[in-house]
């Protein structure tokens, strides 16, 4: 049984097919890649799993749980932690006060500060300024550090090199693979490099559906299996 | 302005600020509910009003119950602490019952299905509130639009007198207006920064879906806010009962319920800061007004067209309010 199950996956904006009989597996410690053009339903298959948009059919599993039917702060509370795509920061709340809503009640606020800022001590110095006033890399080093400290055991993190300079997409990416060691990923980069070098398996969407999927070992960016899907 | 603020003394100056920071006390208590449901919920929510008659009555009650007229002393004050908690605690939970059973359905939906839903539970309460009156008057039809000026002659024997405060004479209960007013926004302020509550409800203000994916359960956060709100509602009802410029009638709330708006709209939709400004400026409006119609011009509703004046302008000026970042209307 896979960490997170995702099976024949309907779901719809207003009378808009988006997902089209989506499945998928994240198995525990595992990074997988969700690779596509815009708009063939990345973002909605991780609103899906969220319950922040829920399917009209399918399942969603996690630890063989059902999580269709659940609140979205239920599969949080279950360990699935999201990384949006547009960081979405509290702007008007400090960085630690961002951290600390991240922090589930009864948690060990010490600990959690202590590893958000081991993990990026730019953080640390910036902790008591307003998020809404940090650089688009420390916006999205804090909105790692919130899914680090929110005792996940899988983050669905969405584009999280968009918008970023290329000096700064490495240290996001070097963070990555380091939280990648303590939780299972679902990542969504349109950065194709970036997402093979971190993920163990990869999956295609197309149009609402998965057209393709396997080990990113057996393929590299600029292979002809990749691009027919990927190129505009 | 110079020349007309001349003519008064230093001493009638000096009176009408502190009577202003009394009025500012009053509609920091009445509209903080208001500006709190908005700014997390984005509700504008029009039984306010009805929980503030609530509240009045409640209060009466607990009057009768816990105090007499014109207690002496610390005698006094005490029964009134226990009816603010018996009226905050009552209302809260009226309040939460609302939003639980009515207000949670319409969430998603456009501002006007909320607006219309509020405006209905207003007149529900309203009337219920008139039944129960006259019941319990055994009066006429009429009883509960008739003026009740009993409840005021209960509580402090001070919110009847003039208190003399270093020369300066002082209404009482303005006194305690602006205590209470502290205490509140004291409150509400350490309340939002100091608790995990409150930094749940400035997280859900900002983003409540971002909120809701770390795991914060946003629609118990919403009960949470309708209940605080109506509770601070409904002890501003109380203090009503004791503000010469209202008399105590089911239709206190949808009265009280104006000057609130106004006090919100011109601090800027929800934010709290800007709420309390904004009280503070609509406070020393107020009181200004009725210092010149009391000397200047024969006019008793200038107080009241002040108010309008300052909404207006703030509308035309700034149009999000003095701290506000969402333009009135802006949806």
């Amino acid at each position: 049984m896979s960490l997170l199950e995702v099976r024949d996956v309907h779901t719809y904006y207003g009378e808009s097919h988006i997902l089209e009989g989506v499945s998928l597996d994240v198995d525990t410690d595992e990074v997988v890649a969700l690779l596509g053009r815009n708009g063939v339903g990345k973002t909605t298959t991780m609103r899906t799993i969220l319950q922040l948009t829920p399917p009209r059919k399918g399942r969603v599993r996690f630890r063989g749980e059902e999580m269709v039917g659940k609140r979205t702060s239920d599969v949080a509370k279950r360990g699935v932690g999201w990384i949006p795509e547009d960081r979405r920061m509290f702007g008007n709340l400090t960085v630690e006060e961002n951290i600390r809503a991240a922090v589930p009640s009864g948690s060990d606020m010490g600990a959690a500060f202590e590893t958000a800022f081991e993990t990026f001590p730019i953080l640390e110095e910036r902790r008591q300024q307003d998020a809404g006033t940090l650089s688009g890399g420390q916006q999205q080093m804090l909105a790692i550090a919130r899914g680090l400290v929110g005792d996940n055991e899988m983050l669905l993190v969405d584009e999280p090199s968009e918008g970023l300079a290329p000096q700064i997409v490495a240290d996001v990416g070097e963070a990555l693979a380091r939280v990648s060691n303590e939780v299972a990923v679902l990542l969504v980069e349109q950065n194709l490099r970036l997402a093979l070098n971190l993920a163990d398996r990869f999956y295609v969407l197309d149009h609402g559906q998965v057209v393709d999927e396997g080990d990113t070992a057996a393929v590299d960016p600029g292979s002809e299996r990749l691009t027919r899907h990927l190129s505009a | 302005m110079t020349g007309l603020l001349l003519q008064f003394g230093p001493t009638a100056l000096l009176e009408t600020l502190i009577q202003g920071l009394g009025q500012a006390g009053l509609y920091v208590i009445l509209a903080s509910g208001l500006t709190l449901i908005f700014g997390l919920m984005g509700v504008l929510n029009f039984a306010h009003g009805a929980f503030i008659t609530i509240g009045t009555y409640l209060g009466a009650m607990g009057l009768f119950l816990l105090s007499s007229p014109n207690a002496a002393g610390v005698g006094g004050f005490l029964p009134l602490l226990g009816v603010f908690v018996l009226v905050f605690v009552g209302l809260m939970a009226l309040g939460s019952l609302v939003e639980f059973g009515l207000v949670r359905r319409l969430y998603g939906r456009p501002p006007i299905d909320q607006i219309l839903l509020t405006f209905g539970v207003a007149t529900v309460l309203q009337q219920l509130a008139e039944i129960f009156v006259n019941l319990f008057t055994g009066g006429t039809s009429n009883q509960a639009q008739t003026p009740w000026p009993e409840p005021a002659t209960y509580g402090p024997a001070v919110f009847g007198e003039n208190v003399t405060v270093a020369g300066l004479a002082i209404d009482g209960v303005v006194l305690m207006e602006i205590l209470v007013g502290a205490v509140v926004v004291a409150g509400v302020y350490l309340f939002l920064t100091r608790t995990r509550y409150g930094l749940y409800i400035r997280a859900g203000s900002e983003d409540d879906e971002m909120a809701e994916a770390l795991g914060i359960d946003i629609r118990r956060v919403f009960t949470v806010v309708f209940g605080i709100g109506s509770g601070l509602a409904g002890v501003a009802g109380t203090f009503l009962i004791w503000q010469s410029t209202y008399d105590v009638t089911v239709a206190i709330g949808a009265q009280a319920l104006l000057p609130a708006f106004i006090v919100v709209v011109v601090g800027g939709l929800g934010t709290f800061t800007g709420t309390v400004v904004a009280a503070a400026v609509a406070g020393f409006f107020f009181e200004f007004g009725v210092l010149l119609s009391t000397n200047v011009f024969d006019f008793v509703s200038l107080p009241q067209m002040l108010l309008f004046i300052l909404l207006v302008v703030t509308l035309i000026v700034r149009p999000t309010g003095i701290l506000g970042e969402e333009e009135v209307g802006g949806h």
